[in-house]
């Protein structure tokens, strides 16, 4: 698996439409979620040209993976749309808190793959995106998650916890979760090395 | 559907506490002040999932899920767990997971615990809980007549 990071406004016209085409593919197909949805497309405003996309691609250069990181500095998903989740706090803004959502690490095109190999497919893309957020100054991320999320990050031994109790949107339960970047999350993603800020990537 | 969760002594102490959050989102108590809380049931649900998981395990589970809970307290303490129900029983079990939540338990000093024992400190109250009654009522599954001893050894069922 090859994992990339680039703000949307490096990514070709192609290869911005294949993530979204992917997001569309698990988001709204798999998983069912109520998002905007043009042509087969999935993308939201949060979708701008400074936002960072971490993408993974499998051998075959088919996308396997994608995560999304807004700065809370700047309007985001949480901060917009659900601030109630968290249990009457104020929404963070700071340039050390980034928001982590879309975040899906699935082959759609491996149908063969074990439940072990989906999990470390997942903490790789993780991975990449706690360094990436880290290259940016982010001590902290929250995410917006359904609950077997948090069993997820907990299983991988990520330092995470919940900002306040989940709600029911569209009849499934969503909370809000930080995540550390501190010592235990990086050892437990086996990040060893900061990313050296955004690159282009490579087409 | 509304129901206690009555596992705490009294609640005069958390009338006279007042909770609130730490700019790291954590709601900091001792121990003794976290038992004292109420909590309401939010939701129960099966988890297939889960189900699967645990019998890769070797856990005999005829059926698994999460529940949820909040205290009545502003801002609200949130409690999430999973279980499971033995094979050929209605016992129910805390699964082998962390409990989530939102709750930092500090010792006498002040200091945090940390995050794990935070969490096995939910969990042993937990099992003084009778939690497995909300399940049950939840997801309407009839009270056991006669406990098996492995069930009676190992949580309340």
């Amino acid at each position: 698996m090859q994992t990339i990071y680039s703000t949307s406004k490096e990514f070709t016209p192609e290869f911005e439409r294949a993530v979204a085409q992917y997001r569309h593919k698990i988001f709204i197909e798999r998983l069912g979620w109520q998002l905007p949805v043009k042509d087969g497309l999935e993308r939201d405003q949060f979708d701008r040209p400074d936002t960072i996309y971490v993408v993974a691609r499998n051998e075959t250069g088919s996308i396997c993976g994608c995560a999304r990181l807004l700065p809370t500095i700047r309007p985001y998903l949480l901060g917009e749309v659900f601030p109630q989740l968290m249990n009457g706090l104020p929404v963070p803004s700071s340039h050390e808190i980034w928001e982590l959502s879309r975040f899906a690490a699935a082959d759609v095109s491996d149908t063969t793959i074990s439940p072990q190999g989906a999990s470390q497919q997942s903490q790789n893309l993780l991975a990449a995106a706690v360094a990436t957020a880290a290259a940016q100054g982010a001590t902290r991320l929250i995410t917006v998650s359904p609950l077997g999320v948090e069993r997820l990050l907990h299983r991988m031994g990520v330092h995470a916890h919940r900002a306040g109790p989940p709600i029911f949107v569209d009849g499934k339960p969503i909370f809000a979760c930080w995540i550390e970047i501190d010592t235990q999350t990086r050892q437990a993603l086996g990040i060893t090395e900061e990313v050296k800020g955004v690159n282009p990537i490579t087409h | 559907m509304q129901m206690d969760l009555n596992c705490f002594q009294s609640t005069s102490m958390v009338q006279k506490t007042v909770l609130k959050i730490s700019p790291d989102g954590y709601i900091r108590l001792s121990f003794s002040t976290f038992s004292s809380l109420s909590f309401v049931h939010l939701f129960t649900d099966r988890d297939l999932t889960l189900l699967d998981e645990l019998l890769g395990q070797s856990i005999p589970a005829e059926s698994a899920g999460f529940s949820e809970c909040v205290s009545t307290t502003a801002p609200s303490i949130t409690l999430g767990w999973a279980w499971y129900q033995l094979r050929d029983s209605n016992c129910l079990l805390l699964a082998p997971e962390i409990v989530r939540s939102n709750v930092m338990i500090v010792d006498m000093h002040g200091y945090d615990v940390g995050s794990r024992t935070t969490s096995n400190l939910i969990s042993e109250w937990l099992t003084c809980c009778d939690w497995p009654a909300m399940v049950r009522l939840a997801l309407r599954i009839p009270n056991q007549i006669e406990l098996s001893s492995v069930c009676a050894n190992a949580s309340p069922c």
